[in-house]
């Protein structure tokens, strides 16, 4: 399942309307990024608890500012609308689900 | 039983598979994170023969894909150990093999450090082609020097404000040709034979303390710090079935063999003067048709 895409205008919506969320930001030309996608598209379709979303950081730099993004892939990690954890860089899959249990 | 089995599935290891399925080899590949290596951080490669330019996350996707089609089987495990009788040990099973080829290549080398893990991403970086970005007119030093750590200190002074590259000596491994192009930036800083010795800040870094050779101890406030002090192999599990060398790379005979028969070792994990995804790729196919020879005499 390929996951959705959110920007800086509807971040804050879907922070308050998802229990538990996974943001994935990065960046087109980043090659951990690309690494990343499929796997997050992966669990999106395995992990029905957890709402899984993308967000562009070259499009969306207040979302990048405000959550102090400084490298890339980041995951943000929310629950209950609230930022639970933040995971920089390439994880396996194996990594990412210890991280959403 | 498989016919052999790969460990890290980069560039070399890739290859290996690819040479060795098409010789009607079975194979399976264990790789402890993400397949492709190293090359899927560099957005440009443009030095592979016959391939004018692609990303590496492509090459390495295209690879990867290719590998399957033929056949392969990957499971993401991480091995733990390996025995001169051709067993892996890993952390989810055992699997036992004619033949092992040994592609773990090598990883970021770290300053070792406190608080350097829980910096990376805020502030500290291994990438600045990755991350370079998020440092628009900050201040930024880059560690090293060699190649990697000029390129990082000319990309980042068209984006940053100010660049201080740091290096342990006075001369640079580097070339020459970057190392003029960098004395011609007004942002750059140059602080020679100097160490870099703590990482301060609460949540993210916010200075560095360095000491140069004679003693002195200063604070330098940044926004990000680069690491680019080369890479260092991860072969310590593999001291019962080959020879490594005081950095840790494995010693091998005519490029790929080990001190096991049956062992082999391609890529970055192997000692050798060029580190390219070329000889990387070149090593895998040598590797793969070894592989084949030695059973062949063994049936």
């Amino acid at each position: 399942m390929e996951v959705k895409e959110i920007t800086d205008a509807n971040i804050n919506d879907i922070i308050t309307n998802n229990k538990k969320l996974v943001i994935d930001c990065y960046a087109p030309w980043c090659g951990p990024c690309r690494m990343l996608s499929p796997i997050i598209d992966e669990l999106a379709s395995e992990r029905g608890e957890v709402t899984f979303y993308k967000l562009n950081v070259d499009d969306n730099e207040k979302t990048a500012l405000k959550y102090g993004i400084m490298s890339i892939p980041t995951l943000l990690i929310f629950e209950n609308g609230e930022l639970k954890n933040k995971s920089v860089g390439l994880k396996s899959k194996d990594e990412i689900i210890a991280l959403i249990k | 039983m498989v016919d052999v089995i790969i460990i890290g599935a980069g560039p070399a290891g890739l290859s290996a598979a690819l040479s060795l399925l098409r010789g009607g080899v079975s194979v399976l590949i264990l790789e402890a994170k993400n397949y492709g290596g190293q090359i899927i951080n560099s957005p440009n490669v443009e030095n592979y023969p016959g391939i004018p330019s692609i990303s590496g996350y492509d090459f390495a996707t295209n690879l990867y894909n290719q590998v399957l089609a033929l056949g392969g089987k990957i499971k993401y495990e991480e091995v733990l150990e390996v025995t001169k009788g051709k067993e892996v040990i890993t952390n989810k099973g055992k699997y036992q093999s004619k033949a092992i080829i040994i592609a773990t290549g090598a990883k970021n080398r770290q300053l070792n450090l406190p608080k350097e893990e829980e910096f990376v991403g805020q502030g500290v970086s291994y990438c600045a082609i990755c991350d370079g970005n998020f440092y628009k007119n900050k201040i930024v030093a880059v560690n090293g020097g060699g190649n990697t750590a000029l390129e990082d200190a000319l990309y980042l002074a068209d984006i940053a404000k100010k660049v201080y590259l740091i290096h342990r000596r006075n001369t640079f491994k580097g070339d020459n040709k970057y190392l003029e192009e960098l004395k011609k930036k007004k942002n750059v800083e140059f602080i020679l034979n100097t160490n870099i010795i703590a990482l301060n800040g609460n949540t993210k870094l916010e200075s560095i303390t360095i000491k140069d050779n004679e003693g002195n101890i200063k604070d330098i406030t940044l926004d990000g710090l680069f690491i680019a002090i080369g890479q260092v192999p991860q072969n310590d599990i593999f001291k019962n079935v080959a020879l490594l060398d005081e950095n840790g790379y494995i010693m091998a005979k005519d490029e790929v063999y080990t001190k096991t028969p049956g062992i082999f070792v391609a890529g970055d994990a192997r000692v050798k003067d060029l580190r390219q995804l070329t000889t990387a790729t070149s090593d895998g196919a040598i590797a793969a048709m070894m592989a084949i020879r030695e059973m062949k005499g063994n049936d």
